[in-house]
């Protein structure tokens, strides 16, 4: 083939761009430490960085509502825990109330502590979590749920709260003062009917209230402190059923902590492959592109002397 | 008559033509367009006396260029292809380093978005939640008008390309008409063919051929018609016709090249199919629409979804909630040719169905005939057609020949807006009686993140994004390759015409040496011949 002059200058210049155009891009791609600086260096790799961004971010959201899960649920845990020692404490109480060898005075020192025991029991229904909403009153969280020792106070209602702590795994928060508050109990007849603890505890600060003027009165008085004691027991174990649903809510969080750190970690080594840059293999393809720019360079050197004017 | 000065003389002149030649071969060894050109010399007629034929030197017949005229149309045809694929690819990188950034912000912009709702409905009574609601929210409107800005101004800038491709096209159009005539009348004179201004014109017709597909034919000895497209002439010998720019009947707000005669503008950028002019229109049809389309379908069904399901809510005063979201009704043009003043509207029916396309309804004086266009796909009957969720219809009494472009999603991105900016707005609440606690709806909006909103239920809407993403950076990846390519094909083209007509300066040397030893030995000739002379004056002065 008959060669132009023009030929060796058109070619090497266009060879030289192009090596240049590709050192700038491994440049670029160096100094990002990414491999995908653009959709059309990897399309699919991009499509799936968006896919795996969007899960990496919803298993983040998915910790976070679970860290404000567990700090709600812990302060439910530790006030129905409390609660639950309260009606043991009140339960004690009864159990010294119900001694045959009980005086007056001794009755009216036991009313006092029952009167503290109760307004303790109001202060724990009426606990709030670390951002200030109300921890018992269902859906009604900004309203005081029990506010008065009237049994039939409750001001909040029986709405749940749910929280999605996991892909698909949701958990419920606010337990309604109503249903610690109410219980079932199936008295020494055999029937079953729903009580309230304050109006137990009412019937119990009457009869201490009360002077035993009789033998009637003195029998009355061990029968109603039976009552009151087996009522109590039926109160703790209602309150240790909803507390062990609060501590199965915590075990649920942890166990999803851990599902969704296990699968951020996969989502992060995805993204990494995906995403990010081979240092040794780059550095490696940028030497031999830089020697093949050289060897051009070095060609044009020995071209452009490489005409017979120069030697008439 | 044969005589040694005759013929020393003709050779000196037949040296001093060649290496003037070689020189100028030299000399414009590097200008653009220029064609080598070549010396033919041929004997004088000989001289018939005494019985004898003598020779009587030499003459130049003609100065040739070394040329092709389809080594010179293959070059055009690929440059032509070139500047399409390239014009192209650059459009397509630049979409593709718009959807580097932006893509991953409006995934961001709408995770977090439902990720507030989600931090919202844990800490229900906080109004510093359900601000970052709206903060999120508005963060998405900006990342859908970012989107759009950048559309708008991608479509800006096309039309002035446009506007500038067809003045190129209209200037060199008329030089080449004026060198047309140049050349007609040099041609007429006897003094052979005129190569510097053939080599001009060939320029002008390269230079022409990256701008948009052309076809030349001879006319005469010299002459030339050039024409675009299918039959549309450009240049007819010494006339040139300029094209002009006019809105696009297809895409609103486009400006594409057409061509005015007496009966009024019409467009032929259907026509236009290679060079600049034709890399835009494709970059226009395959890529920036769709793609705006398909970003103005995020917007649109984000929308729709979000409202449907915050009106199923209530609010902070127990009201059922309003709009979220704002997105302009869809964009509905009666074509300029209808005779009559029908206009057409266009509601959403099913969100899920909804498709990035435009679709163009046809009334043919009995039915109305729907087409999808991006695939054509037709549907007729009655004036309330249904396709892809959407309702179209004509309001007003329509004449045989109307048509109208339904754009549903083209300027979703642009119009997307938060629709509330007070947190009491905001419909969380599953009932009306319940507290603040009752979450019940923005657990339901949240849900939406991973709802199938799309495609008849079947993706998502990050599915939705991650596939338009893997379609630009396809769509840039291929056009690069195809670049790559082209530019083979056209450098091979451009290696065979350059072989055939580039100066080689190693070759003239060799020329210039060979004319000079010629020039020397024609005037050794004449020296000889003068001596001669001298000789018989010497001769004839003794007598």
């Amino acid at each position: 083939m008959r060669i132009s002059s023009n030929y060796f200058n058109n070619r090497l210049a266009s060879q030289m761009m192009g090596s240049q155009t590709r050192l700038a891009g491994m440049q670029e791609q160096i100094a990002a430490g990414s491999k995908t600086l653009r959709p059309s260096d990897d399309p699919v790799g991009a499509g799936q960085a968006i896919l795996l961004r969007e899960a990496e971010s919803q298993l983040t959201q998915y910790q976070r509502s679970g860290e404000r899960a567990e700090s709600i649920l812990t302060s439910e845990e530790s006030a129905l825990a409390s609660l639950g020692d309260l009606i043991v404490s009140i339960r004690g109480l009864v159990l010294q109330a119900n001694n045959d060898t009980l005086g007056e005075s001794d009755k009216a020192s036991i009313l006092t502590e029952l009167n503290t025991n109760k307004e303790d029991v109001l202060a724990l229904i009426n606990s709030t979590d670390v951002n200030g909403n109300y921890l018992f009153s269902g859906s009604q969280v900004d309203a005081k749920p029990w506010p008065t020792a009237d049994p039939n106070g409750y001001q909040g209602d029986t709405g749940k709260r749910t929280v999605t702590i996991g892909p698909g795994n949701t958990i419920n928060l606010g337990t309604a003062a109503l249903e610690l508050m109410n219980f079932s109990h199936t008295d020494a007849t055999g029937t079953n009917t729903t009580v309230n603890l304050l109006q137990t505890i009412e019937a119990i600060e009457g009869h201490l209230a009360t002077p035993i003027t009789d033998a009637q009165a003195h029998v009355d008085y061990h029968a109603a402190m039976d009552v009151a004691l087996g009522e109590l027991t039926s109160a703790q174990s209602n309150i240790s059923l909803h507390r062990s649903s609060a501590g199965y809510g915590l075990s649920e969080i942890d166990r999803s902590r851990e599902n969704n750190s296990d699968s951020t970690f996969q989502i992060q080594t995805e993204l990494a492959r995906v995403e990010d840059l081979d240092y040794a293999e780059a550095i490696t393809r940028m030497e031999s592109e830089l020697a093949s720019l050289q060897a051009l360079q070095a060609t044009y050197s020995r071209m452009q002397n490489l005409t017979l004017f120069n030697r008439l | 008559m044969a005589s040694p000065l005759s013929n020393g003389v003709s050779g000196l002149l037949a040296a001093q033509r060649a290496i003037a030649t070689s020189s100028h071969n030299v000399a414009n060894a590097n200008t653009p367009g220029f064609t080598r050109q070549q010396v033919i010399n041929a004997t004088r007629n000989p001289d018939r006396a005494n019985g004898l034929t003598m020779g009587t030197g030499v003459t130049t017949e003609s100065i040739q260029r070394i040329h092709s005229e389809f080594t010179e149309s293959r070059l055009r045809s690929s440059a032509t292809e070139l500047n399409r694929i390239d014009t192209i690819n650059g459009l397509n990188a630049r979409m593709d380093n718009l959807f580097a950034d932006a893509s991953s912000g409006l995934n961001t912009a709408q995770a977090n978005f439902y990720n507030a709702i989600a931090d919202a409905s844990v800490d229900p009574s906080s109004p510093v939640a359900r601000k970052a609601v709206l903060a999120a929210a508005d963060e998405i409107s900006r990342r859908f008008s970012f989107f759009d800005s950048q559309f708008s101004s991608m479509q800006q800038e096309l039309n002035q390309k446009v506007e500038a491709s067809v003045s190129r096209i209209n200037q060199l159009a008329t030089s080449i008409a004026e060198l047309n005539q140049t050349i007609s009348s040099a041609g007429n004179t006897s003094a052979g063919s005129p190569n510097d201004l053939l080599d001009k014109r060939d320029q002008l017709l390269a230079e022409l051929a990256e701008q948009t597909s052309i076809a030349t034919t001879r006319t005469g000895n010299y002459g030339l018609n050039v024409t675009t497209g299918t039959g549309i002439t450009l240049v007819s010998n010494g006339e040139a016709t300029a094209l002009v720019t006019t809105a696009s009947n297809e895409v609103p707000g486009d400006l594409v090249a057409a061509i005015a005669t007496d009966s009024g503008v019409t467009p032929i950028n259907d026509q236009l199919s290679g060079g600049i002019l034709g890399g835009i229109n494709d970059f226009r049809r395959e890529t920036l629409t769709t793609t705006r389309n398909e970003v103005g379908l995020l917007a649109s069904v984000f929308a729709i979804n979000l409202n449907e399901q915050h009106a199923q809510g209530f609010d902070a005063e127990g009201l059922a909630g309003g709009n979220l979201f704002n997105i302009g009704a869809i964009s509905t043009h009666a074509s300029s040719s209808n005779t009559s003043s029908a206009t057409a509207r266009a509601d959403v029916t099913d969100v899920s169905q909804l498709q990035a396309s435009d679709y163009q309804m046809r009334f043919d004086g009995v039915e109305y005939t729907l087409t999808r266009l991006t695939d054509n796909q037709q549907i007729s009957g009655g004036n309330n057609l249904i396709m892809d969720g959407i309702a179209f219809s004509v309001d007003g009494t329509a004449n045989a020949g109307d048509s109208f472009l339904f754009r549903p999603t083209a300027n979703s991105a642009g119009s997307f807006s938060t629709a509330i900016s007070n947190i009491d707005r905001l419909a969380f609440a599953e009932t009306t009686t319940a507290g603040v606690g009752d979450v019940g709806n923005a657990r339901a909006l949240a849900d939406l993140q991973a709802g199938q909103l799309f495609d008849n239920r079947q993706t998502t809407f990050a599915q939705k994004l991650a596939g338009l993403v893997t379609t630009v950076g396809g769509t840039a990846e291929a056009s690069s390759l195809q670049l790559d390519s082209m530019r083979q094909v056209w450098q091979f083209e451009q290696d065979q015409h350059d072989s055939l007509s580039g100066v080689n300066l190693d070759e003239e040397a060799v020329n210039l040496v060979k004319y000079q030893q010629a020039y020397e030995a024609s005037a050794q000739v004449i020296t000889v011949a003068s001596r001669l002379f001298d000789t018989l004056i010497g001769t004839l002065g003794r007598l």
